[in-house]
């Protein structure tokens, strides 16, 4: 139970740590990247970041404390250390794996999973977009980025959807 | 009255302002002194200390137990005040009062003259 | 963030930098050793392949009531039971005397090694053993790599005061660089910036920095307490409460009074002993300790280690005579308190070993965090001043260390398998390793350039790393099945994880390879 607690309390700070990073002004503009547009909320993300490891102490899990509190210090590392057109390429791989797990495990069924699917792709659309966007500032400071030369096929793409849509 | 505080105090104030402007003469070597041996000398006399003016606590065991865990501690925080310190004589000053004031301690106590808390 | 003035910043800027570069290659080797020293007792089972229980599961009290029953009074005075990491039980049948090796008391008496289902004693040893090793430790290269943590492999107290020195080293370090960054927490995230510029090394190191802060000072801290608690401050406490008597501190921190009764009374059994200790406090109990062993004022302690949410080692206290159980004593006093909370969280701090593999997994992280820390701001250093052959010097000599310790890790491994079948693995152990460092030094010396000493490093850590398992396997040692069938984990998962880190560095080789033969590409286009 308390090995639970601290997992669940470590997945929350990291939830939160990440967010943090993804729109992190200084972060993107270090990276050349827009600025994050919609609604940041740093504070009630530091609170969700810091708060799982004040309840593990109040709840008396020193263990579970101790764990979170290593864990976060290097996992909190790894996700800041890395660049964010490597995070965007890694969230797209992780997207797309999930989605062919999600399409082999498919059963046909109700509105909901069809809901559920369409807010699915949105999301993994959304990513694409983020990992473009990324692609590009990475381009800008001069990596070689082999999504960059993939950029040009997703806007002709897009140019000729949005024609046939009109 | 008056006559005679003045007469007392001159030269000591004149004898601790010609230390000050000794130590400021020498700022780099001061430092050496204060950050080096100095931080140290103080860690090991307030650790010396601690036993005597510490509590036992319930156990009897907090005055042993807390200057042998804290040792690193306690360097730490005087190596960094003798780093950060702008004033070379006031950091001297305040590191010469914790030789004092502990040193008298350990040395009373290994007198006999007064004694580590008990439990 | 502190206000700091500019001669503050000069003045901890030097700090920082000129403590780094005069011992920090020293503080890495302590990190690094560290690091693999948090997986101590697995690297004991890998390499002595044997079993992952390290509580004792099996009944003791015949064996050891038969081994008292034919000893003179004199080894009773203290016995020791506990079990190796190669599965065998241990009972040391001790009194204490002066040793004239180094002039201090010591523990004196005869030492067995027991086979726990049989009972037949395996082996006798008599002297003074806590420093006769190969009597009672399965593994040199345990005791090897451990001893290289603890006192770099120098002679007592030596070695543990320059570890401690360099844990003050570390405490400062940390200080000083957290006082330095004004921007800790705007620059939390930001990354390595592109381009391999001088900007991109300091986001490297203030980036890692900043996130392994707490874990540095915790680390450093703990790890100065046990190199200064025994050498330094112990005995400075002792003379100033106890007027030098270091032997009377230590009775009043350790051990339960008891009015003395020297009348010879049957023992009590050991194994309801343990019974009622896991009963009362649970975990496995890993050490039993009796006083005065079939005397009326006989004592038990039976040590638990840290599970189920316990942080720190237990002892419960019973009577040797009656076998009554008298409580659960705290590490330092008699009754709970603040100052045995504190010792007692020392050592789960310094170590990770308080939630199995799980913690021991998280602090072998942080030191490897640690590693990065002292590694990237010696680099950083050696970047602002590389058009200086000094520092370029300098450079090469970090190379050397950064690369060359795993190395030479690896050689006393691959000593310590070679030495196991027919000569002293506590004699070529250490041997292996200094022959890998020598070794990495001359390397060192004589290749021209940096990339190919590196690339040089990477192929032999590579192959280290690949070839260690069927080394280990073609010396004698379990073999997987046997290993999976006894339930061995150890032997499985190490062996395992040196295969998959050659093959990482083979991959990563032949990728970086790679990447520097399309990169050259273009440059040669216009010849060809």
């Amino acid at each position: 139970m308390s090995g639970l607690a601290a997992a669940a309390a470590v997945a929350t700070t990291l939830a939160a740590t990440a967010w943090l990073a993804a729109t992190d002004p200084k972060r993107r503009r270090a990276f050349r990247l827009p600025p994050f547009r919609g609604r940041r909320r740093p504070r009630l993300a530091l609170c969700a970041a810091l708060v799982p490891g004040v309840l593990l102490l109040w709840t008396g899990n020193g263990a579970g404390f101790l764990i979170w509190l290593g864990v976060c210090s290097v996992a909190g590392w790894a996700t800041a250390a890395v660049p964010p057109a490597r995070t965007a390429r890694a969230a797209e791989r992780l997207a797309a794996t999930a989605a062919g797990i999600g399409k082999a495990l498919r059963v046909p069924g109700g509105g909901a999973r069809s809901a559920a699917r369409a807010a699915a792709r949105i999301d993994a659309l959304e990513r694409r977009v983020a990992a473009l966007e990324a692609a590009l500032a990475a381009a800008a400071l001069g990596e070689r980025d082999p999504m960059v030369a993939r950029l040009a096929d997703y806007q002709a793409a897009r140019a000729a959807q949005r024609a046939g849509d009109a | 009255m008056g006559t005679l505080a003045i007469t007392v105090h001159r030269p000591a104030a004149a004898a601790l302002r010609r230390a000050a402007g000794a130590i400021e003469r020498r700022p780099v070597l001061a430092r050496w002194l204060l950050a080096g041996p100095g931080a140290l000398l103080a860690a090991v006399l307030v650790m010396a200390a601690m036993p005597v003016w510490l509590p036992a606590g319930a156990a009897g065991v907090d005055n042993l137990v807390y200057p042998i865990v804290l040792a690193p501690l306690i360097w730490t925080v005087v190596f960094v005040y003798a780093l950060l310190e702008n004033s070379l004589p006031r950091a001297t000053a305040v590191l010469t009062g914790l030789f004092l004031v502990d040193g008298i301690l350990v040395a009373l106590t290994a007198t006999g003259t007064i004694h580590v808390n008990a439990g | 963030m502190i206000p700091i003035s500019q001669p503050q910043m000069k003045r901890l800027t030097a700090v920082h930098g000129w403590s780094g570069v005069i011992l920090g290659l020293l503080l890495f080797t302590v990190v690094i050793t560290g690091t693999v020293a948090v997986f101590a007792d697995e690297i004991a089972r890998w390499s002595a392949g044997s079993s992952t229980e390290r509580g004792i599961d099996r009944p003791i009290d015949g064996i050891v009531r038969d081994l008292a029953e034919k000893l003179p009074l004199f080894y009773l005075d203290d016995v020791a039971v506990w079990k190796t990491d190669a599965g065998e039980l241990m009972a040391f049948f001790h009194s204490h005397a002066e040793n004239p090796a180094t002039g201090q008391p010591d523990e004196y008496g005869a030492m067995f090694r027991i086979d726990p289902a049989s009972g037949a004693v395996l082996d006798r040893n008599e002297g003074f053993m806590w420093k006769q090793p190969w009597a009672w430790d399965p593994s040199a290269l345990r005791h090897f790599l451990v001893d290289l943590h603890v006192q770099l492999y120098l002679p007592d107290p030596w070695g543990l005061i320059v570890t401690g020195v360099l844990g003050l080293l570390m405490m400062a370090a940390a200080v000083t660089g957290f006082l330095m960054h004004r921007h800790m927490i705007r620059d939390l995230f930001v990354a390595e910036r592109p381009g391999a510029r001088l900007v991109s090394a300091r986001d490297r190191h203030v980036l890692a920095s900043s996130w392994s802060l707490p874990f540095a000072i915790v680390l450093a801290f703990t790890g100065s307490f046990f190199s200064f608690a025994t050498t330094v401050s112990f005995p400075i406490v002792a003379q100033v409460a106890f007027g030098g008597d270091r032997e009377a501190m230590a009775g009043t921190l350790f051990e339960p009074p008891v009015v003395e009764d020297t009348r010879r009374v049957r023992a009590a059994d050991l194994d309801a002993i343990r019974a009622i200790a896991l009963d009362e406090v649970g975990g496995p109990l890993t050490f039993v300790s009796i006083h005065h062993y079939g005397r009326a004022d006989s004592r038990i302690h039976v040590w638990h280690a840290a599970d189920d949410g316990r942080l720190g080692f237990t002892q419960t206290v019973f009577d040797g005579a009656s076998g009554a159980f008298l409580g659960v004593k705290p590490q330092v006093g008699n009754s709970p308190s603040t100052g045995n909370t504190i010792r007692t969280l020392m050592w789960p701090l310094h170590v990770g070993d308080f939630a199995g593999l799980v913690s021991k997994a998280v602090w072998g992280a942080l030191g490897a965090t640690t590693c990065f820390v002292i590694l990237s701001g010696l680099r950083l250093w050696v970047r602002r001043r590389e058009a200086e052959p000094l520092w370029r010097r300098f450079g090469r000599a970090l190379t050397v260390t950064s690369l060359g310790l795993p190395v030479a890790m690896l050689a006393s491994a691959w000593a310590y398998f070679l030495a196991l079948p027919a000569a002293d693995p506590f004699f070529w152990t250490p041997l292996g390793f200094l022959a890998g460092a020598v070794a990495c030094i001359v390397l060192g010396l004589r290749v021209a350039t940096e990339d190919r000493l590196r690339a040089l490093f990477w192929r032999i850590l590579t192959w280290a790393c690949l070839l260690l398992p069927p080394l280990r396997l073609a010396t004698g040692g379990t073999s997987w099945a046997e290993a999976l069938a006894r339930g061995h984990g150890e032997v499985l998962s190490i062996d395992l994880l040196l295969l998959a880190a050659g093959g990482l560095m083979w991959w990563a080789r032949s990728r970086s390879r790679a990447r520097t033969i399309v990169r050259d590409r273009p440059a040669m286009e216009p010849a060809e």
